[in-house]
């Protein structure tokens, strides 16, 4: 095994981890770090997007926390997508000017294999399983029968789940991200509103949230033309039954299908106790284990970008430093971008 | 002493690397798009090459701007993250100054795109007039009135010729103090703003861009209660695929915004805000103006009412509502989080 750096700037978190052995020395994210205090304020856009200005001070602390310096390391692994393309950028010309200057590794992770990942922190995957992928981006069954092996077996053909959390929040007047506002007001709620469960379109394991989406806004908006008031907590109830209920219906027909050994959970939705609680409960009894991820595990961090890096530098998935970053890349495309040595 | 420049702000890679007052190796060439995959490469060339050891590196300079905002933050990163790991300073200059030639007297231009450009004039390393962004027509004036002064730059875009790139000389001149960046961490690029020469309060109304939402969220945190922060307002402006935003400019200072939901046959204001220095001058009237101009452009699906909620106790903005004709339609009990009672104010647009 092997001390790795790694480096993730997808979206609006620069975050670094390092490890050792499996074992997490460092995991900073920027907007944890109190920036301000330590250069006084020559940093105002403290929980920006603004990678490039953050990267180094996300070094320098992961670093300081692990008690390592870049000389001590044996890779360093970045995420190369997919992700904002600018956001990317600043990510991967930090972990390449690493690799250059200490000839290190340079190892391609992608963010969803990250996710996937991340999950090893709380147990060991066993295969052939099933990956429930579920977060703003991304609504995705991936199929695993080793490790670093992924086959999507179904898709959302239109919105992901997590953008329709957020759009439905904002019809409600609740607050962004919409995922944990729902997942409260829900728990209040009855399930009195007529939602439609949405046509999966083409493939049996296939997800649609546009349809439920559109749902909400037009009854919302019937309700308060008419004057009348719409009840937040029952909504949130009637809706999260059905975008959830369709992620679990889908999840465990697969599981059976693939005579899976195991359901993980993955991406920013995997935080929903619904969705947590249906899957524990549909699970009981088929001998299928589930695991879900740790809280911290469901926000963009770099220890997840770091466990692939793990299983990658043990298969030696190098990459020149000619690496560009691909804003669209596809997870089972994450072993097929090198050749292997 | 070795030092390695960098300058990706504009189409081009540029690294080169010195020791002391002497061209070890340097490469230069058009890579547009490719930046970030070629120059961390080609800076592992020239160490190649010239087989100086990469850590003896002694100190790096970087252009930070004004120009591409992805070439600039590709060559920033990269310089700031050797400067940071090698524990070397960092140098930055002007992505303008560096295309000074020594030791003439330049007008040093990039393409700003828009019919304007990034405009700097330079003196045998001495600033005659600081970078800014002028229209190319007054670019032309300027060049027409200094005909003694050299051109620098890729003027193409202008139908001129420029000096050609070539800054390895240049860079040489700013490994000084006034060049160095005293902390790494914050090195940040430079956006230069736009720059009004009217004294007049000129209002512009134009699209929110990310770069306006600190300053939104500045005045969020003055006006509304809670406040969005900068992720929210940027989830406004980038995912939520009904919002519209607009922000109100002044002398290139953020005075107002806009934020509102077209949802089929209905509109709703969210958010509409002015700086409190600026009130009571129209910024506001132009705001509302430009939701229904908005509301007015949908076809097929008519837009028939703009709706929004108002605190009781605001007064003001109630009467900016009525005056707009608006009309309160109903009380919403307790609509605020602190407990406050919304008036739900409607405006017809179907019948003027």
């Amino acid at each position: 095994m092997a001390k790795i750096l790694a480096i993730e700037s997808s979206c609006d978190e620069t975050a670094v981890a390092v490890v050792d052995n499996g074992k997490l020395l460092a995991n900073v994210v920027a907007t944890q770090i109190a920036v301000h205090e330590k250069f006084g304020g020559v940093m105002p856009e403290i929980a920006s997007r603004l990678h490039s200005e953050n990267i180094t001070v996300c070094l320098e602390q992961a670093l300081d926390e692990s008690k390592l310096s870049f000389e001590d390391l044996d890779a360093i692994a970045v995420t190369r997508g997919p992700g904002l393309i600018g956001c990317l950028h600043v990510g991967l010309q930090a972990a390449k000017t690493i690799a250059m200057l200490y000839d290190k590794p340079l190892i391609p992770v992608h963010h969803l294999a990250g996710h996937i990942y991340a999950n090893e922190y709380i147990g060991e995957l066993k295969f052939p399983l099933l990956c429930v992928v579920v977060s703003g981006g991304n609504t995705e069954l991936v199929y695993m029968k080793g490790h670093m092996d992924f086959d999507i077996i179904g898709a959302t053909t239109d919105d992901a789940v997590g953008e329709c959390f957020d759009k439905v929040a904002r019809v409600l007047g609740l607050p962004y991200p919409g995922g944990l506002p729902i997942d409260l007001h829900a728990k209040k709620g009855k399930h009195t509103y007529d939602l439609p469960h949405p046509n999966p379109g083409a493939g049996k394991y296939d997800f649609s949230y546009s349809g439920l989406k559109t749902a909400v806004i037009n009854l919302a908006h019937n309700l308060r033309m008419k004057g009348e008031a719409v009840n937040i907590d029952d909504m949130a109830r009637s809706f999260e039954d059905v975008a959830i209920g369709m992620i679990v219906d889908r999840a465990m027909a697969a599981a059976q299908d693939y005579h899976v050994k195991q359901i993980v959970l993955a991406g920013g939705v995997s935080a929903n106790s619904y969705l947590r609680e249906q899957m524990k409960l549909r699970v009981e009894g088929t001998g299928i284990e589930l695991i879900v991820p740790p809280l911290w595990c469901t926000t963009d961090n770099a220890a997840m970008i770091a466990k692939v890096g793990e299983h990658l530098y043990e298969r030696k998935y190098f990459a020149p430093l000619s690496l560009g970053v691909d804003p669209n890349w596809k997870i089972d495309e994450q072993l097929t971008l090198l050749k292997q040595s | 002493m070795y030092v390695l420049a960098v300058d990706t702000s504009d189409k081009y890679l540029f690294v080169c690397l010195y020791r002391d007052a002497e061209v070890l190796a340097s490469t230069c060439y058009e890579a547009w798009q490719r930046q970030s995959e070629y120059l961390v490469e080609e800076i592992a060339k020239l160490f190649q090459e010239t087989k100086v050891e990469k850590r003896e590196l002694n100190a790096v300079i970087s252009t930070c701007g004004p120009g591409s905002y992805t070439g600039v933050r590709i060559g920033l990163t990269v310089a700031k993250t050797i400067a940071f790991a090698l524990k070397v300073p960092l140098y930055l200059a002007s992505s303008l100054e560096a295309l000074q030639k020594f030791p003439s007297t330049c007008i040093c231009l990039a393409n700003a795109r828009s019919k304007r450009s990034y405009f700097g004039v330079y003196s045998n390393g001495v600033c005659l007039e600081p970078d800014c962004i002028k229209t190319n027509e007054e670019v032309r004036a300027y060049i027409a009135e200094h005909p003694d002064y050299l051109l620098s730059g890729d003027l193409g875009y202008l139908g001129l010729e420029g000096a050609s790139y070539d800054p390895k000389d240049a860079f040489l001149h700013f490994l000084d103090d006034a060049h160095r960046c005293k902390e790494v961490h914050a090195a940040r690029p430079i956006y230069l703003k736009d720059d009004y020469s009217t004294t007049n309060m000129k209002t512009i109304v134009r699209r929110t861009i990310p770069s306006d939402l600190s300053f939104i969220a500045e005045i969020e945190r003055t006006c509304f209660n809670p406040p969005y922060d900068e992720k929210q307002l940027m989830y406004e402006l980038n995912e939520n695929p009904y919002s519209h935003m607009y922000t109100a400019v002044v002398e290139s200072e953020v005075v107002g915004y806009v934020d509102f939901m077209i949802t089929f046959n209905s509109a709703s204001i969210l958010r509409i805000a002015v700086k409190e220095s600026f009130r009571k001058k129209g910024v506001g009237n132009l705001l509302l103006g430009q939701v229904l101009k908005d509301c007015e452009a949908q076809k097929g699906d008519p837009v028939e009412y703009l709706t929004l909620e108002v605190r009781e106790s605001n007064a003001p903005a109630r009467a900016f509502y009525k005056k707009h004709r608006f009309e309160a339609v109903t009380t919403k009990k307790g609509y605020y989080d602190d407990g406050e009672d919304a008036i739900y104010m409607v405006r017809c647009l179907i019948h003027g």
